[in-house]
């Protein structure tokens, strides 16, 4: 898959790192088992600092997006990521509650919101689909 | 013949300057990094025109000037060829930075860059596809090296007493040298040199940046495949043609070849390996920018500007980026990053050893 970063960006490069692998992941741009380049090459390639390509790998390992082999590399989970259990509906919940909060206080309506996420998951369908 | 061998080296090299701002990429003009559009436009196709013209004609009077002294103040072999050579390039330098300098300006007052946002793209499975050629196949010119160092150690009671390290240009041997184990050697150890520099560009080739362009990443990245792959190829291929010419050299100390017949073999290797580079440069240009590839789409973004890191628009110094290889701005291949020790030091290592190892084997 290509990575595009901006370097300007507000968002941390690690930030768009770890979101643009995890999002070629649900895509299926990445699948199971395929070699990720090593912390070396992709920050040579990327002309950036080594410690923010590991900063973006330690935390898809942490949530179980890749593997990290002292021989063979960085690989996507060959086991595909783990299933959404108990723990992680406990963050999504602490983690949309903070946007909720905004919606709510800009007086957003329940139905638009819903309906934004509804949009986001077609999209990933419909990108999936043309894969 | 002196001439002649000189007009050899010299023509491709003011070629080569010549032709350096059509095979660069469309992304950069005379060291500074451009929207690719502005390329093709009417003023840039201009400068470039000029600037290869006003390249020919100060070659052309270099080595005007260049025959005239020879021919009135000194003798052929005199080292005046290499100062020639030295000051058209100090010159075609010269030319360059005023190019590079209206270029500059010219983007400081179009700025090309505030209107899209700047990225940078990078394909993840790029290494993992075949960028070069297996590295198992420099066994052959290491065999070769290896070979002739073996034969001429079993054979070494046959070779006659004093064996020619010098010719001049017609073919006569300016210098004997006694035989013995050193002497003998020069040539194999030359050899295993030789497939250790072709090897560690072999490296780079394979090592260097993955310089991809964000306006098109899909497309620039099998082109920089199809640049990577060709540039690995003709890196063996001139490398193993290399040390077989020693080889051939290193025969004629045990059977008599004829003076002219070793000096046409080497300029046909020679030869064939400036043509073999200009040709590549042409078909595949810088980091594959010539090669054919189907359309793709263009225009939101841009490459990022890092302009700022290249010094004269051609010397990369970034301590930031721990890439220690990148592509040439203004030429075809690559060149190191000077921040990095490991880099200069590196090239300063060979650039050494190959002044010494002529000292070292020669008594």
């Amino acid at each position: 898959m290509i990575l595009q970063l901006d370097l300007e960006s507000e968002t941390p490069i690690y930030m768009q790192i770890k979101q643009q692998i995890m999002e070629g992941i649900a895509l299926r741009s990445l699948v199971p088992g395929e070699p990720l380049p090593s912390v070396r090459s992709l920050a040579a390639d990327l002309g950036i600092n080594m410690h923010t390509v590991n900063k973006a790998y330690k935390l898809l390992k942490q949530d179980g997006y890749i593997l990290i082999h002292r021989q063979k590399g960085v690989v996507v989970h060959p086991d595909g990521v783990p299933p959404a259990d108990a723990e992680f509906l406990q963050g999504l919940q602490g983690d949309l509650r903070p946007l909720i909060t905004e919606a709510v206080c800009r007086g957003m309506e329940k139905e638009q919101f819903i309906k934004k996420c509804k949009d986001i998951f077609a999209q990933f369908e419909r990108e999936r689909g043309n894969e | 013949m002196a001439y002649v061998f000189m007009l050899v080296s010299f023509i491709p090299v003011v070629f080569i300057s010549v032709c350096i701002p059509y095979v660069t990429r469309r992304t950069e003009s005379f060291g500074v990094s451009i929207p690719e559009e502005v390329y093709h436009s009417i003023e840039l196709k201009k400068m470039r025109k000029r600037y290869s013209w006003q390249t020919a004609l100060f070659g052309a009077a270099v080595m005007i000037l260049w025959w005239a002294a020879t021919t009135m103040f000194f003798s052929v072999e005199s080292p005046v060829f290499l100062i020639a050579l030295f000051v058209f390039m100090i010159g075609s330098f010269m030319i360059y930075l005023v190019y590079h300098g209206r270029m500059k300006s010219m983007k400081e007052k179009e700025k090309w860059h505030e209107a899209v946002s700047e990225v940078v793209a990078v394909d993840t499975g790029f290494r993992n596809r075949k960028i070069t050629i297996s590295l198992g196949w420099y066994a052959v010119p290491l065999g070769v090296a290896l070979a002739t160092l073996i034969f001429t150690m079993i054979f070494y009671d046959r070779m006659p007493g004093r064996i020619p390290m010098q010719y001049d240009f017609d073919g006569n041997v300016t210098r004997w040298v006694n035989k013995s184990y050193r002497t003998v050697l020069s040539f194999p150890i030359l050899q295993l040199f030789i497939v250790a520099l072709f090897l560690f560009v072999h490296s780079i080739i394979a090592k260097s940046k993955q310089q991809i362009d964000p306006a098109n990443p899909e497309q620039s990245a099998r082109q920089n495949q199809t640049f990577r792959q060709r540039w690995s190829v003709f890196n063996f291929i001139s490398g193993t043609a290399v040390v077989l010419m020693f080889s051939f050299t290193q025969l004629s100390f045990f059977i008599s070849i004829p003076a002219n017949v070793q000096m046409v073999v080497s300029l046909v290797v020679v030869g064939c390996i400036i043509v073999g580079v200009i040709v590549l440069s042409f078909t595949t240009g810088q980091g594959g920018s010539r090669v054919r590839t189907g359309q793709g789409k263009r225009g939101e973004v841009i490459n990022r500007d890092d302009d700022r890191y290249w010094k004269l628009g051609q010397f990369y110094f970034n301590p930031n980026d721990p890439a220690i290889w990148v592509e040439k701005r203004f030429g075809i291949g690559w060149t190191v990053n000077f921040a990095h020790p490991a880099g200069w030091g590196s090239l300063a290592a060979i650039i050494l050893i190959a002044i010494l190892l002529p000292i070292l084997t020669s008594s």
